[in-house]
């Protein structure tokens, strides 16, 4: 009767979390931004694998210089990057007891460093500075498990704007904000804590900050 | 490996909680790429004012609204271990085996010893593309209702599955090579729009094979049929040369079903296999990336027969336990045949309904 049991809970141990495979990788950075009067929003970097990266340079780099110019960014940008604002461009950010789906990013750019491909694209997102210490949390991640996206290193969260305002950032991931993978289609967020197989928990940047 | 045996008592469990786990494992949505337009489309609700988060929410959420961000973080670090969920150890393992993939195909363009790098490169794409299979796909459910419906020799699903997961692989490489060689057209964007007209094609075959299928056992049953097997012990009763070539009939009857369902099922492209073909194409290595998918289409083969074998196998065990109860085989066999048939229907449907 054990090995039954543990014959069943092996296969479900084995399939279930691979329901959701992803098929890109990405390592990411966050700069967040400031001036003297607000939070303006933040800077967002991916780095992407060599297989997407392939796919890109493919599509893309039409000259074959493996490098991107302006048109190739512009065509980047509409065929492999506008319609991730269906997607809220995966990222959330909470303050103030509420929850921002991101609606819009700026200024996108892609490139080719090292043999990966690159997309860096601002996320405005204001919030006036006070004396008082504020609390902003930032979470990337893919709830359609498609792309797996990671911080590679703890310290891969800049500051611009350092003189405007003393903070603190750090990412970490949180028990209690489980995402499971829902094979019906999309996915389930989960609160409560808890770790089992076909859930993630997302890498959240915690940004604490007061104006100088 | 006792417990892979389905005999005996303790086997009807095993095989009927094999088969029910299957059932629970289906995946009724196809993972689209989420980067490219028209592609899949998620929410786009305007939301610019921010929704106010429940009292009653995560940690981290309590963290946003009020509480020290810093002591969270400490009590966060102190678990990151346990954190660690078995999603993201298998993800980060696939996120090694990718580099590891690209790392041994770009070394074998540049290194002296090619044949060992050419062998890890290809032992990579082979473990990926068991891992691949394992994720969302109908491949896996329709063999395991195939096989759920009709009995059939273990090669015969051996070879189901391997027929499957080379139409996946080979598909992937049909679609890519003409849009880069002939079309010269976006890649990427070209082979997701062609991929799912041919998922929408697929899947309301699926759907119509399971109807047909689901309809003629159901006519079948009506007008007072019984479970005609090959092991049937009503063949007893019968003329034995008469009996050996009706069994030879439905054999061959079944064979053919058998190959429309996985040919008609199979030609979906392998998105894990374009990527790996893309990826040696920007190296100019077209034969490597052939070899590639070819491994990974091995690895994903291993994986579909081995559902296939599973299924066979929980079926055989639930047929020989009911094997002296005539009634009770009668039901038995009527009940997966139909039950079977049902699944694929079913499956179909949603999935088609779900990607128009």
């Amino acid at each position: 009767m054990k090995k039954y049991i543990l014959f069943c809970l092996s296969l479900v141990a084995l399939v279930l979390p691979l329901w959701s495979h992803p098929h890109m990788f990405i390592d990411s950075q966050v700069t967040a931004v400031f001036n003297q009067d607000q939070l303006q929003g933040f800077w967002v970097e991916w780095r992407f694998d060599q297989m997407f990266t392939a796919s890109i340079r493919l599509d893309y780099d039409r000259n074959r210089d493996r490098a991107f110019n302006d048109r190739e960014v512009q065509l980047i940008e509409e065929n492999a990057f506008s319609n991730l604002k269906n997607y809220h461009y995966f990222t959330t950010v909470y303050h103030d007891g509420r929850e921002y789906k991101i609606e819009k990013a700026e200024q996108f750019n892609a490139w080719m460093e090292d043999e990966r491909l690159f997309y860096r694209f601002f996320i405005p997102h204001t919030l006036s500075l006070s004396s008082q210490e504020q609390r902003v949390k930032v979470v990337i991640f893919d709830e359609t498990f498609f792309s797996d996206i990671a911080y590679t290193e703890q310290d891969l969260v800049s500051i611009e704007g350092r003189e405007f305002v003393s903070a603190k950032a750090r990412i970490q991931k949180n028990r209690d904000a489980a995402v499971s993978f829902d094979p019906t289609g999309g996915m389930s967020r989960e609160d409560g804590g808890g770790t089992a197989a076909g859930r993630a928990y997302p890498y959240e940047l915690y940004l604490t900050f007061e104006g100088k | 490996m006792s417990f892979l045996k389905f005999s005996g008592r303790s086997g009807v469990f095993r095989a009927a909680t094999v088969l029910i786990f299957f059932l629970l494992a289906m995946s009724l949505a196809a993972q689209q790429n989420p980067f490219l337009s028209g592609g899949a489309e998620g929410d786009s609700v305007e939301d610019t004012n921010g929704t106010e988060l429940p009292a009653e929410k995560g940690s981290a959420d309590r963290n946003a609204a009020g509480s020290d961000p810093v002591a969270e973080s400490s009590r966060l670090t102190g678990g990151a271990k346990r954190q660690n969920s078995f999603l993201q150890m298998i993800n980060r393992f696939q996120r090694r085996l990718y580099d590891q993939i690209a790392g041994t195909m770009q070394a074998v363009k540049s290194h002296e010893n090619r044949g060992s790098v050419l062998f890890a490169a290809l032992g990579a794409a082979f473990l990926y593309g068991l891992l691949h299979a394992l994720g969302p796909g109908h491949r896996k459910t329709v063999i395991f209702s195939y096989f759920l419906a009709e009995d059939a020799p273990v090669l015969q699903g051996v070879l189901a599955g391997v027929l499957m997961a080379l139409l996946h692989g080979a598909a992937a490489v049909g679609l890519i090579l003409p849009i880069y060689y002939v079309l010269r057209g976006s890649l990427m964007v070209t082979f997701n729009s062609v991929s799912r007209y041919i998922e929408i094609a697929t899947f309301g075959f699926i759907a119509m094979f399971g109807a047909v299928m689901l309809m003629l056992h159901l006519v079948h049953l009506l007008r007072g049929g019984h479970a005609e097997h090959e092991d049937s012990p009503s063949n007893k009763a019968q003329n034995l040369q008469a009996a050996g070539a009706s069994k030879v009939g439905v054999q061959r009857h079944r064979q053919k079903n058998l190959l429309l369902l996985v040919v008609g099922s199979g030609l979906v492209p392998c998105p894990g296999a374009a990527m790996v073909l893309m990826f040696a194409l920007s190296m100019q290595m077209l034969t490597l990336g052939l070899l590639a998918v070819g491994a990974m289409s091995l690895g994903m083969a291993v994986t579909i027969s081995s559902v296939a074998i599973v299924t066979l196998g929980a079926r055989k065990g639930l047929r020989k336990t009911a094997g002296k109860n005539k009634g009770l085989t009668t039901i038995l066999h009527n009940v997966l045949e139909i039950g079977g048939y049902l699944v694929i229907f079913l499956f179909g449907t949603i999935m088609t309904m779900g990607m128009l």
